[in-house]
């Protein structure tokens, strides 16, 4: 039987929790990247710059660890979590640092793993701070710094994927037979979040709580420690909780506060024993609780920023695309999951009622890329008021960027349509070609500029003009359309022709039914954002034309 | 791991550096943090990047590989023996005058 933690105990181990954290990180990879993984552990470390001849993992991992994490990733994608394991890395002279890591499978993806470490033991290194990607990305100024950090992160961790961990986390790493979490919620409660193999009947009836010190775990959060207490000790100290512990057969409760890597107080994690014989560490429930703590920070993170930046993004696509003289329009946007993307597009009547039809991509996801993307449509707008020349729009809104400073990259496809002679002037920074079909497609070639934002690229490859003489199709496209890895480009390109080609029926096809069936029929096989604009233009005198 | 897949790896060599496998949104951050790293360059100064063995390159690669090249001087960075691939997806994106090409690989 365990002693009773003293109040004094337990405010020595919450300040020296709060001041000192042996968290060094958590890494989030796909299940090859187990070798990229160990760069970056390095780097958390503080170990890449040991000097050494052409500084890699492998060279500073000692022979007898060079499979374990290969083995750890193999159990979590098989088992969902992988157990704790050690390994070492050399540092100097025969000097080695250990590190404790868990790597678990995420829910969304079995094939995405986490995995949390942190230091083991003594270490013959001064480790500065604890870093990961989180920390680095949060301590930087840059303003966007949150987005930036969500943009690689998005679509990595869930809150759902914390609460899976956290199960599997409670049996293997504290022996607990009972394990939750709770999170403040605006209105003084705690949200309790309760792992799968909880007791429904106890989920149900425990899924809010007051946030006040009626609890352990309203304790334990608005104290800032961690705390186990026996079961009589429990009912003794709150009364009002009732017997549910004792009926579950509980031997010990316990609660630690959850801290992020920049130690703010997140939530609580509560946890049950029925061993009687429990040797509690209170030690190694706070880093249980920091652990669960760091994930949720990131999973919060993670889908406040997408929910903004999709909600952001919606704001900045047109609603409502302007009339084409001598054609029809029409666009289709996917985005991927919900993560924003940076695709656009747009249709604007220039002051000679000429047609200007615009898709591009910004390179990046998030929030900086939807404000380039903002900047590009807006400059666009503008400058199709006063000019005529594609090319020349081009390379003012490469100068208008420039001198905003922004540091995204943006490609871009124009395709002006002036429908008193019947001609399509066509000008690209760096975007994929435009396909024209009538009966055949054909990709069209056009003059390359570089990328929009590009420091110090000039605009000079002037247009391609293309006189139309018969009913076309013409299809402007983001690369999540034909994006597929190992193959190709133009292979890829040309497919998508010949999907436009047979999908086209001779040009009888409704636009709208062709544009579903040309983002239904992509085969790519990477996941990004697919944008197309599919228009349908009739020569002059093909059609009812004002003068 | 089967071995089809062909693992990213960013190696240092005695004039830059040596990539491997598929440079996409989820390796380009390593891949960016190994070129801020220590720099090796050829006699004359530039730095060489084979890219023999890249199998793919996404947009987030690209900018990896243009940040570099802002970092250098104008024309410093060398791709060595891209792949046809490569250097289509520098064509398309006008950024053929930004990197020099050694030795494009032939095929």
């Amino acid at each position: 039987m365990i002693k009773p933690p003293t109040p004094r105990a337990l405010i020595l181990a919450a300040v020296s929790g709060f001041q000192y954290s042996d968290m060094t990180g958590v890494l989030i990879g796909e299940e090859h990247l187990v070798y990229g993984a160990n760069d970056r552990a390095l780097h958390m470390l503080h170990l890449n710059e040991i000097p050494a001849e052409g500084v890699s993992w492998v060279a500073l991992t000692p022979p007898e660890y060079q499979g374990s994490d290969d083995r750890a990733i193999v159990d979590a994608i098989k088992y969902g979590v992988s157990g704790w394991f050690r390994k070492e890395f050399l540092v100097g002279a025969g000097d080695r640092i250990a590190i404790d890591l868990v790597a678990i499978a995420t829910a969304s993806d079995p094939f995405r793993w986490i995995a949390f470490m942190r230091l083991a033991g003594s270490s013959p290194l001064q480790v500065q701070h604890a870093s990961s990607f989180s920390s680095s990305e949060r301590s930087s100024s840059h303003d966007d710094a949150t987005f930036r950090l969500a943009r690689r992160l998005a679509g990595a961790v869930t809150l759902r994927d914390v609460v899976v961990a956290v199960d599997r986390l409670a049996a293997g790493s504290l022996g607990c037979e009972y394990v939750n979490f709770a999170l403040a919620s605006e209105n003084q409660t705690l949200r309790i979040h309760h792992v799968p193999s909880a007791n429904p009947l106890i989920a149900e009836r425990w899924d809010e709580i007051p946030l006040d010190r009626s609890t352990l775990l309203g304790e334990c959060l608005l104290n800032d420690i961690a705390a186990v207490l026996t079961i009589d000790e429990f009912e003794e100290r709150y009364p009002a909780l009732g017997s549910d512990g004792r009926a579950m057969g509980f031997s010990h409760l316990g609660a630690a506060a959850m801290h992020t890597e920049d130690g703010r107080v997140v939530g609580v994690v509560g946890l049950g024993w029925r061993d009687e014989q429990l040797n509690a560490d209170l030690d190694r429930i706070r880093g249980v609780g920091d652990l669960i703590g760091n994930a949720t920070d990131l999973a919060l993170n993670t889908d406040l920023a997408r929910s903004m930046a999709s909600a952001f993004q919606e704001m900045l696509l047109p609603t409502k695309l302007d009339p084409v003289v001598g054609g029809d329009v029409h666009v289709r946007y996917q985005a991927v999951d919900r993560a924003v993307g940076g695709d656009f597009y747009d249709v604007v009547t220039g002051a000679d009622s000429s047609s200007w039809l615009v898709i591009g991509d910004v390179v990046g996801h998030g929030l900086a890329a939807s404000r380039t993307m903002a900047k590009v449509r807006f400059f666009l707008r503008s400058c199709v008021r006063s000019h005529i020349d594609p090319s020349e729009v081009l390379a003012l809104v490469h100068e208008l960027l420039e001198a905003e400073g922004l540091q995204e990259l943006v490609t871009c496809l124009i395709a002006r349509w002036d429908p008193k002679v019947s001609e399509l002037t066509f000008a690209t920074a760096g975007h994929l070609p435009p396909i024209v079909c009538s009966d055949i497609s054909t990709v069209l070639e056009i003059p390359v500029n570089p990328l929009l934002g590009l420091p110090g690229a000039r605009f000079d490859a002037g247009n391609l003009v293309v006189a139309i003489s018969r009913p076309v199709r013409l299809l402007l496209y983001t690369d999540g359309l034909i994006e597929r890895r190992h193959e190709a480009i133009d292979t890829s390109i040309q497919a998508l022709a010949t999907q436009l080609e047979h999908h086209d029926r001779g040009g009888s096809r409704p636009l709208e039914e062709l544009a579903d069936a040309l983002i239904d029929g992509a085969t790519s096989t990477v996941d990004d954002d697919m944008a197309l604009l599919v228009v349908s233009l009739l020569p002059f005198g093909g059609s009812l034309m004002p003068d | 791991m089967p071995d089809s897949i062909k693992p990213f790896q960013v190696i240092a060599t005695g004039d830059g550096w040596k990539v491997t496998g598929d440079i996409d949104i989820s390796s380009s951050g390593a891949l960016s943090e190994a070129f801020s790293g220590d720099r090796r360059t050829t006699e004359d100064g530039r730095v060489v990047v084979d890219v023999e063995e890249v199998t793919f390159i996404d947009s987030s690669g690209l900018q990896v590989l243009i940040d570099l090249s802002s970092q250098v001087a104008p024309g410093g960075v060398t791709l060595r023996s891209a792949p046809r691939n490569v250097r289509r997806l520098l064509e398309l994106t006008g950024l053929s005058t930004t990197f020099r090409l050694e030795n494009p690989a032939a095929d």
